[in-house]
């Protein structure tokens, strides 16, 4: 028990680092890095749904911590502070996807708690092998890529980064009571979407 | 013997444990060798693009100034033909004579009369 305590104090926190880095340390970037780039870059793949162009948006998110990690005053969690530039970072490259493809930001990003079609699901998905390679990863993620945007951010969020409905209301900038029923509606939609994967390998007269 | 009723579950419970068990075993992307190394290389260029992308739109500016200086020369005046009021003719033939005012009386000095002294209240 002493030797978890001892381990405890040897590992600095998260704003801890950020603060040595800020004072020169470029090491604590690297470590801060070290941390955060594998659930940023899935976080993002699972989004946006393209690999190079996650990586490239996860890449993107540290520059910006490099850059402007003096501005973290420390009102949330550091790993909130970072998942939110990471999804507002995704949100405009889906807006700039939307605007090559012709549908306009008006339509791609009409943003209400009752419109359930806020933005246009993606049917031209194709999933990236390199990242799922099983057939059950790749038809998840082709689920969550046709389901609406809004609330794809937040069942990722939830269900897979396993955050809590307060850091996820921080992340999206959006109402604690808006993020819980956006979460419910994606859960239902994606449940509906994978309803025939669970039939072909369970039966589909197993449950109604 | 047990009086604590059994709670069914949902219709959908199967489902739903599946659901999140498939979602929370979707894989972590793998993180391209060369990750950092972009970011510190992105990190550092960052400024210098910053700087590139001013000097742009400086240069761009310019080059407008330029074009607008050279294609923008002064517009010529419009002369528009403007009556002239008219004046009142004078007949330089027939002036009247002019008054002359000449002074031919001979200045007479007495009338110069020098300032009287002044003295005390009772002296004359």
């Amino acid at each position: 028990m002493s030797d978890n305590v001892a381990q405890r104090r040897t590992i600095p926190s998260d704003e801890e680092l950020l603060e040595q880095f800020l004072r020169g340390d470029e090491r604590s970037f690297v470590d801060l890095m070290g941390r955060y780039k594998e659930p940023i870059l899935s976080f993002v793949y699972r989004f946006i749904g393209d690999y190079d162009d996650a990586t490239d948006i996860a890449q993107e998110t540290f520059v910006r911590l490099y850059r402007f990690g003096h501005t973290f005053k420390g009102e949330v969690k550091f790993s909130t502070w970072l998942y939110t530039i990471a999804a507002n970072l995704s949100r405009s490259e889906l807006k700039r996807y939307r605007r090559r493809n012709g549908t306009t930001l008006k339509e791609a990003f009409r943003k209400s708690d009752d419109d359930e079609q806020w933005d246009v699901p993606d049917e031209s998905y194709r999933p990236d092998d390199s990242v799922d390679a099983t057939r059950i990863a790749q038809e998840v993620q082709k689920a969550l890529m046709r389901i609406s945007p809004s609330y794809r951010e937040m069942v990722i969020l939830r269900d897979i980064q396993q955050m809590s409905y307060e850091e996820i209301a921080a992340v999206t900038e959006t109402e604690l009571g808006t993020v819980k029923s956006r979460i419910n509606r994606g859960r239902q939609q994606l449940q509906q979407e994978l309803k025939g994967l669970y039939d072909e390998l369970f039966g589909s007269t197993t449950v109604s | 013997m047990n009086a604590v009723p059994t709670i069914p579950p949902g219709d959908d419970f199967d489902k739903q444990v599946l659901y999140r068990a498939w979602m929370q075993s979707l894989p972590s992307a793998d993180v391209p060798a060369d990750f950092d190394q972009t970011v510190l290389r992105r990190a550092a260029k960052g400024p210098l693009t910053h700087w590139w992308g001013l000097a742009i739109v400086a240069a761009f500016l310019a080059v407008i100034a330029t074009i607008t200086q050279l294609t923008d020369r002064p517009t010529p005046p419009v002369v528009s033909y403007v009556p002239a009021s008219p004046l009142p003719s004078v007949d330089l033939y027939h002036l009247p004579p002019a008054p002359v005012v000449e002074e031919t009386r001979y200045p007479d000095p007495q009338e110069v009369v020098p300032p009287r002294k002044r003295f005390g209240v009772a002296g004359y």
